[in-house]
């Protein structure tokens, strides 16, 4: 992978990859294969994406202190997904990414749903999951600053990311069964709505009764440590 | 011969993601039927779990999706009944049948694969991609149950302080968030002393390897080279020769690519299986002589 200097380049097209590139080619390969092969298509390239971030990320010199830091908050991610009920995956991922920077919060929701698969089991959902959490980690860090100051800005957040994260999941079960078919997918939405509106509750809860606590003390060692 | 759980993790993991990777890319229903037959026979023969949550689960999941389909497509030539205005077609149930199948196989499958490709064999995958990756991700699946202990501690310590009434939603996420908080506070404390730790023991000094308890043996690469023979033959016979067709008409096709590709994925799918009697067998014979 080669390293590009520019750091405005650099976040440029971490937005854009996922974004735009992956998009356009899901499009060519539904094309390509006549409309019968999504699954294939978004797998593999949710497969790719994370490759290519974990190996952009591999080449790069990273602390020690940054990286046990962030694998303690997708560990304390996992701990908190035991309770049941609410879910603070998300939430945890985008605290970190809101403190840590969006590296830091891909890495977290990436490694958490990866790990936490291993006790509720591994599935072609996998790779998905890792993407969908992984984003969160990277939006949060990208809006730091108004998530920082607003509890408005930081309750919108919640909401648009359970929503984006139960969306997604959707989009994955509707192809999985079948070809993607609109109709198809508007009824997996509406059987999911309890689902998606634990994730919308739980993403909010959370993030207010978490934020503060755990960014305390995430800027704590910051001060202290200068993580 | 030994079974997949002896084989190395990139042997195992070629294997899986073979069978699973043409049963999703093949739509036709005896491929689906082929696998659905093979991971419920090895999930049984390997003896992934016990209970029976998951079947219950699987043939709920496998009737909802078979019903669901011909309510969504209308197309086909053989009308079963109509209902309200739409037709229900036999092609669109038979649809409903294979798509079906291959879901509730690939769960199977998944199963299996959750039991046999441990942590520690995903770290050693993960290590050979990336080191660094695979340091996290081992230092994760570490963390998980030391602060599930200590968040138990936590939680032990504020009950005896008087937190948490019993029939109280609110007083228990706030109490859980409080034990959470706490939980937090040490473990990243204690995360900047490993970090110090690893430092110290002179991490980002050199190239970082890592460690692996596997190693490949000939019987893995034999493994590897069956698999992908057989996924090479399948492949071919499914891109070369006349796919199945649901509408307008279940067309089943015919000719020898055909046939390669049903004899080399039943093959594909059998070997796990295969394996494991063999090793089991194997076990028997050798027991018995003692």
């Amino acid at each position: 992978m080669i390293a590009i200097k520019n750091e405005k380049a650099r976040t440029f097209l971490r937005v854009a990859l996922p974004f735009f590139v992956i998009p356009a080619v899901v499009v060519a390969g539904a094309v390509a294969f006549g409309g019968t092969r999504y699954v294939w298509v978004t797998l593999a390239v949710s497969i790719l994406a994370l490759l290519l971030f974990i190996s952009g990320f591999e080449k790069k010199k990273t602390g020690s202190r940054r990286i046990v830091v962030t694998c303690v908050m997708a560990a304390l991610a996992i701990v908190g997904r035991f309770i049941p009920l609410f879910k603070p995956i998300a939430a945890l991922t985008a605290i970190c990414g809101i403190y840590l920077g969006g590296e830091a919060g891909f890495l977290c929701g990436a490694l958490s749903a990866l790990v936490s698969n291993f006790y509720y089991g591994h599935g072609p959902w996998t790779p998905f999951q890792m993407l969908a959490w992984g984003l969160i980690g990277v939006f949060a860090g990208l809006l730091s600053r108004p998530l920082k100051n607003s509890r408005a800005a930081l309750c919108v957040f919640g909401v648009v990311t359970g929503l984006f994260f139960s969306l997604v999941m959707d989009v994955w079960t509707v192809m999985w069964a079948g070809a993607f078919d609109f109709s198809q997918y508007l009824a997996a939405i509406k059987t999911a709505i309890p689902h998606t509106v634990m994730y919308v509750v739980s993403n909010v809860v959370y993030l207010l009764l978490l934020r503060r606590p755990i960014g305390e003390k995430l800027d704590r060692l910051k001060i202290k440590y200068g993580v | 011969m030994r079974s997949l759980d002896g084989h190395s993790p990139l042997s195992a993991f070629i294997y899986f993601m073979s069978v699973i990777g043409l049963c999703m890319f093949c739509r036709d229903l005896i491929i689906s039927s082929i696998s659905l037959l093979f991971s419920v026979l090895y999930y049984f023969v390997y003896g992934a779990g016990r209970g029976v949550g998951f079947h219950i689960f699987a043939a709920v999941f496998f009737a909802l999706m078979v019903a669901i389909n011909p309510f969504f497509y209308h197309g086909g030539s053989t009308v079963l009944f109509v209902l309200g205005d739409n037709p229900v077609t036999l092609e669109a149930v038979i649809y409903g049948v294979s798509a079906s199948e291959m879901a509730v196989s690939v769960l199977y499958w998944f199963r299996a694969f959750t039991r046999i490709m441990t942590e520690d064999k995903l770290l050693s995958l993960a290590g050979r991609f990336s080191p660094k990756f695979s340091l996290m991700l081992s230092m994760v699946v570490r963390f998980v149950p030391l602060f599930a202990r200590r968040s138990k501690k936590v939680n032990d310590a504020q009950r005896v302080l008087g937190a948490y009434k019993e029939d109280n939603v609110v007083d228990a996420v706030r109490c859980g968030a409080r034990v959470f908080s706490g939980t937090a506070g040490w473990a990243l404390e204690n995360g900047i002393t490993t970090a110090d730790s690893m430092a110290a023991r002179g991490y980002g000094t050199g190239r970082r390897t890592s460690f692996s308890l596997y190693r490949s043996r000939a019987h893995d690469f034999v493994l590897i080279a069956l698999t992908l023979v057989l996924l090479a033959g399948a492949v071919v016979g499914a891109a070369a020769g006349e796919k199945f067709s649901f509408y307008p008409e279940i067309v089943v096709p015919g000719g020898a690519f055909a046939i390669l590709l049903y004899t080399f994925y039943t093959a594909l799918c059998a070997t796990s299986t295969i394996l494991e009697i063999s090793e089991r067998a194997r076990w028997k014979y050798l027991k018995s002589k003692i």
